[in-house]
């Protein structure tokens, strides 16, 4: 019953029974409106999560395994440079490891320096080890941070995600580190 | 020899497409000069009648007056700017480079653009501060306030998202900072300075939400609360002087 008939009805039907019908229907077309303005936020963020990552964050292919290893034989495993995916494949002891090239003291892009034969970073002089990127000298507080990487069907994949790093506070080369192993 | 064209402007007085424009005569009288400023859309906006106080510009200096006419310079340097930029990582700095250099008129279109914003972010500061000191944030003018800073913090963020446009080292590393107070906030920083930016660092995604941000989302809600800070400003009793 929406209307009530007297005083008594009110009385004994409680809140329901008191609203009269405009009051119900405003109610109802508030209520409608805060439903669907809800909704519409709702779906606002979401919509702006972004599913398809570009740049740092995808996962980037890195070449064939065999090849890999091949390049590192020929030049004294000499590090690869990845641009876009901001890592060096390295060549830790027994196995292939991807380094994040954003230095760890205050993050600029460290570069692998030929004639020392190990990571030299120009802004404060941190020095990396050219195997394990571990701390040779400088003001780096820990080894470089690798990215995780993985093997499917002999191809290196790469995932360049900057919230999942493999972070180290030992400064020495850990074998349990080693997703894919090089043999 | 002006019977002619006399008969012609008559003719077009008379007209009926005249007449559904210009409803009633020129307004010779206070009161119909007052109805014609009340019923014209464009002649609304301004008050009928201007006390002698409000006229006095130490009173005000004139610097929300000003941050209104640097909005509209802004926007019309803006849309301008617009039909020789492309918000990519790829054209963005060269768009800007051939702005100054081949565009015609382009480098005087952008240093309005640029001047006017540096001259905004100015003249809203001092009208901020005049507003204090003269006590103009008390009641009944205090809603008027709260929809000033409102617009104060757009103006900044305006600022803050055109920065990025130009995609240059000092645009990108000013940013930069952006995204790792961003990524500061607590618990949920990662998620926060990801979904704003659309992207673990500055990428395409963040200079195309920051273009969105700049030339359509900021200016339409500027203007949304310029609106209410105007007719705030007659409804609370008019610019300037003793209530």
């Amino acid at each position: 019953m929406i209307r009530p008939h007297d005083e008594t009805s009110i009385q004994a039907g409680g809140m329901i029974a008191r609203l009269k019908r405009r009051q119900l229907l405003r109610m109802g077309f508030l209520g409608g409106t805060v439903l669907a303005v809800g909704e519409i936020a709702g779906v606002f963020l979401p919509f702006f999560h972004v599913n398809k990552i570009v740049g740092l964050g995808a996962k980037v292919p890195a070449g064939k395994k065999a090849d890999v290893l091949a390049g590192f034989k020929s030049t004294n495993d000499h590090p690869v440079l990845f641009v876009e995916g901001k890592f060096f494949l390295i060549h830790p002891p027994g196995a292939i490891a991807a380094a994040y090239r954003k230095c760890v003291h205050l993050g600029c892009a460290v570069p692998f320096n030929d004639a020392e034969d190990r990571f030299h970073c120009p802004c404060h002089g941190s020095l990396y080890d050219k195997h394990t990127v571990v701390v040779l000298g400088g003001p780096a507080p820990r080894p470089l941070d690798l990215f995780n990487i993985e093997e499917s069907g002999g191809n290196l994949v790469v995932d360049t995600n900057p919230l999942k790093l493999l972070v180290r506070s030992d400064n020495k080369w850990d074998p349990a580190l080693a997703q894919v192993k090089d043999a | 020899m002006l019977d002619l064209p006399t008969q012609a402007w008559e003719w077009v007085r008379r007209s009926y497409v005249w007449r559904s424009f210009f409803r009633h005569g020129y307004p010779d009288s206070r009161k119909n000069q007052s109805l014609a400023v009340f019923t014209n859309v464009f002649l609304h906006l301004h008050p009928v009648k201007v006390r002698r106080h409000a006229l006095a510009i130490p009173y005000t200096w004139c610097m929300g007056g000003l941050s209104f006419f640097l909005f509209l310079v802004l926007t019309l340097t803006g849309t301008l700017l617009m039909f020789y930029y492309h918000p990519t990582t790829d054209l963005a700095y060269a768009d800007i480079k051939d702005m100054e250099t081949v565009v015609v008129f382009g480098q005087l279109l952008r240093n309005m653009h640029r001047w006017a914003a540096h001259g905004m972010v100015i003249t809203v500061f001092l009208h901020m501060a005049r507003v204090f000191y003269t006590g103009s944030y008390k009641p009944p003018r205090e809603f008027n306030w709260v929809v000033g800073v409102l617009l104060f913090f757009l103006t900044i963020l305006l600022s803050y998202t055109g920065y990025l446009l130009p995609w240059d080292q000092l645009a990108f590393w000013a940013v930069t900072v952006g995204y790792n107070i961003a990524a500061a906030t607590p618990f949920i920083g990662n998620e926060v300075s990801y979904l704003l930016f659309g992207g673990f660092e500055l990428g395409p995604n963040a200079l195309l939400r920051f273009y969105v941000l700049h030339v359509v989302g900021l200016p339409v809600l500027a203007g949304f609360l310029m609106a209410i800070h105007f007719w705030r400003i007659r409804k609370d009793g008019g610019i300037s002087g003793p209530l």
